[in-house]
Parts: C-alpha cells; sequence; structure tokens
C-alpha cells in the first residue's frame, strides 16, 4: 500500500475523531464545530485528482453516516456532490493559489450545501415512505454565519497541513 | 473525462448497494460496529474536550458566582423543607399501606445507556444510545433521565444501538397533567426547540412554574414522570383551548446518561 493512500486514510479517520468527538461533547452548539470531514473533501477536490477527492469524499460521508440523524445515504450523497461540485469549480488552479476570496467562496459553497443536499435528499426519501422530511427552517438559521467563519480558519489549517502530504499519483 | 465518469458510475453503484442494504437491516451490524469503534477511538479527545468545557464554563460563569450562590442557597433551603415533608409523607403513607394490606407498588426496570450520538444540525434528529436489542432495548420504550425525568422514546433498535427520540420532536405526544392534578392536556414537541401544552380547557386558571407530569392515562409512558414546568400561558379567547409553552426539566441538547424503562 503506498504512502498516499496510508496518509488519505490516517487524515480521514483523525478528521472523523476529531468532529466526533467535539459533536459528542459540544451536540449544543453545533455552529461553533468546524466540518472537518467536508472541509478535507473540499480541499482534496482542490489539489488531487478525480478519482482520489472521489472516493475520498465517499469514505467522508460514509463516517457520517454513523452519527447522522437524516435518512442513511445524505451524508455520502451530500459529500459526493460537494466534492464534485468542487472539483469542476477549481480546475484552473492549485490549492497554493486558494486566497482569501476563493476560499471564501469555497467555505460558503460547502456551508450551503451541507444543509441543502441532505434536506433534498430527506424529502426524496419521505416521498418515498422511507424517512419523515425536515422543516427547512431547522438547517438554516443565522448561527450558519458562525459555522462559516469557523469553517474558514480551519479550511486555511487544514490546508496548510495538506501540503505535507506525498503526491504521488495512485489512481 | 471516461475514466472520472467510469469512477462516478463506480461510487453510484456501490452507494445503491448501501442504500439496498441499509433498507434490508444488513447494515446494521456494520454501523454498530462502527459507531462503537469510533466512541472507543475517539474516547481520549472526548475527555480532553469534556475539560475544555468545564474550563471555559468556570471562566465564562465567574461574574455570575455570587447571585448564583444565593439563588442556590435559597433554592437548598426550599429544597430541604420540601424533603422533610415529603419524608414524612412517605412514612404516613407506607404506615397506611402496611395498615390496609396493600402491596407495594412494583417499579420499572431500568436500562442505563450513554448517548453516543447527535445531530447537532437537525433539532429533530434522534439521538442514539449504546444500548440495543441484545441488553433488552425496545422499540416503544420510554427513556429518562437519571433525575427521573422523561426525555423521550426509543423508535428504532439494533444489535447494540437504539435511535431515541427526544419529546421535543413534532412526532412525540404525551397525554400530561399538573402536579396538583387540576388541569389535563397534551405535550408536543415544537420541531425539536421546545414543548407545549396544548388542549387545556379554556377557563382553567394556569399557574407559572407549575410542574407536569405524564398522566396516567398514557399508554406510551409510565405514569407521574416529570416533562416540564409551565412557562408562559398563550390563551386567546376565540379558541377552543389553551396552551402554555413547558420549560423541560432537563437539558435535553446535553443528555450523556439515560434510562430506558421496561415495564
Amino acid at each position: 500500500m503506498n504512502k498516499r493512500i496510508i496518509y488519505f486514510t490516517i487524515f480521514l479517520l483523525v478528521s472523523f475523531a476529531i468532529q466526533s468527538a467535539a459533536v459528542q461533547v459540544f451536540g449544543d452548539r453545533t455552529n461553533f464545530i468546524p466540518q472537518f470531514l467536508l472541509l478535507l473533501v473540499v480541499i482534496y477536490a482542490v489539489d488531487r485528482e478525480f478519482p482520489e477527492s472521489l472516493w475520498l469524499a465517499f469514505a467522508a460521508g460514509f463516517c457520517g453516516e454513523l452519527f447522522s440523524g437524516f435518512y442513511f445515504g445524505a451524508q455520502i450523497f451530500s459529500a459526493v456532490v460537494i466534492a464534485i461540485t468542487t472539483y469542476a469549480i477549481t480546475r484552473k488552479i492549485t490549492l497554493c493559489e486558494v486566497k482569501l476570496p476563493m476560499a471564501a467562496f469555497l467555505v460558503i459553497l460547502l456551508t450551503v450545501l451541507s444543509r441543502l443536499l441532505p434536506f433534498i435528499y430527506q424529502l426524496l426519501a419521505a416521498r418515498l415512505s422511507l424517512a419523515r422530511s425536515i422543516p427547512f427552517g431547522d438547517l438554516f438559521s443565522p448561527g450558519l454565519l458562525i459555522l462559516f467563519v469557523i469553517n474558514l480558519l480551519v479550511f486555511f489549517g487544514l490546508n496548510f497541513s495538506v501540503r505535507f502530504l506525498p503526491n504521488e499519483k495512485s489512481f | 473525462m471516461s475514466n472520472n465518469l467510469f469512477h462516478i458510475a463506480i461510487a453510484g453503484i456501490l452507494f445503491s448497494v448501501l442504500i439496498a442494504m441499509n433498507f434490508f437491516g444488513w447494515l446494521s451490524p456494520i454501523l454498530d460496529a462502527g459507531r462503537l469503534a469510533a466512541r472507543f477511538s475517539n474516547y481520549p479527545l472526548v475527555k480532553i474536550f469534556t475539560k475544555t468545557r468545564e474550563l471555559g464554563g468556570i471562566v465564562w460563569n465567574l461574574k455570575d458566582l455570587a447571585v448564583q450562590n444565593t439563588i442556590l442557597s435559597q433554592q437548598v433551603a426550599q429544597l430541604s423543607a420540601e424533603l422533610a415533608e415529603a419524608q414524612k409523607a412517605g412514612a404516613e403513607n407506607q404506615t397506611l399501606r402496611e395498615a390496609l394490606g396493600l402491596t407495594r407498588r412494583s417499579r420499572y426496570a431500568l436500562i442505563a445507556a450513554d448517548v453516543i450520538s447527535r445531530d447537532g444540525a437537525v433539532p429533530e434528529a434522534a439521538l442514539t444510545i449504546n444500548r440495543g436489542a441484545n441488553h433488552g432495548v425496545s422499540v416503544g420504550d420510554a427513556v429518562v433521565a437519571p433525575e427521573g425525568v422523561l426525555v423521550g422514546m426509543i423508535i428504532e433498535t439494533t444489535s447494540n444501538t437504539s435511535k431515541l427520540e427526544l419529546i421535543t420532536s413534532s412526532r412525540i405526544s404525551v397525554n400530561a397533567v399538573t402536579s396538583t392534578g387540576r388541569i389535563t392536556g397534551v405535550v408536543k414537541g415544537e420541531h425539536g426547540l421546545g414543548l407545549l401544552l396544548d388542549l387545556i380547557p379554556q377557563g382553567e386558571s394556569i399557574a407559572i412554574g407549575e410542574s407536569v407530569l405524564t398522566s396516567d392515562q398514557s399508554d406510551l409512558f409510565p405514569s407521574r414522570l416529570l416533562i416540564g414546568k409551565i412557562g408562559e400561558v398563550r390563551a386567546a379567547p376565540s379558541e377552543l383551548f389553551q396552551r402554555a409553552s413547558l420549560v423541560p426539566a432537563v437539558n435535553l441538547r446535553n443528555l450523556g446518561i439515560v434510562l430506558v424503562v421496561k415495564k
């Protein structure tokens, strides 16, 4: 197994451990907990090849399913769509070229899609009588602004850390 | 490009397989194992974050310590007096029961469980606890906090975990009565954000701060479990019934340990 896959796995599991621990302790203040997994998905989608980004997103989504309140599949669906969207938007730039305006745009996109996509998925599941729908207003609140700022700060931190990973092609 | 589409197609097929497995319940053991493994592996981080939160709470609350101390001292004095009265009433109750030959009321069996996850993005989302069918938990079991306060109901079980729907969910209704027994109504959740005591007859006088308990008429929940206290009364003369918002007796967003009640 090459180093890239090992680092890929370690980064994913560490992000998941931090996020799940934070949610467990600070669950009543969700808007202050950065979305480590999805930020990692976005960073990989900017910097890496498409297959690697896609499968990281799939794995991150599956980790998110373990503690999700949505019908199964919502987190995988939203992580994969976020990865594909980010990859499509950022084809002409590299991670080093992501400055504040682009980073802010990506983080806003991530923050909004991370609520909107599971809502749409849950709505579809409700239409098929597999789950109950969730009121739209429950997912969107002024607290998202705080989440956006915190996500942006963590984005730069993760962005800096990921640059140390080896960049050999593995797919 | 074709390589990308190939990977998307494979991911789509895998996603469909997982959805199907989940639908038939074959994914439950894997998800259970994942949750328990995650709980085990993030335990050190949970400890660190808990200490950080406690430290932050201490620092944040320093300014209010003197005021809180006074309030708590008054509450302790009041509760001590109430406790003495309750103990006296309990002793009299026991004496009268023995005199009349009544048997002791049966107690419920309780299964202690930890809340291992919550999806904070969705206020109405169910919590996950680390007890499941293998531990005797069943769908429909009531769940209380260690203080004896009703917090919700089990809606789904797997072998080792279960999903707990909180009473603040709009999908749960509880037949309720005030502690004095004067007023009956139905407690409903408000989309995960609060509790509402509904269907209170017009003309009933509702006291702010009065306790609300589960009534004897509820088939789903044990009777006389504390739910909360009356917070605000919403009475419109043009409506058939009054309503009152309730303050839950425990912080439902910060549950750690809960007890599943087995009948």
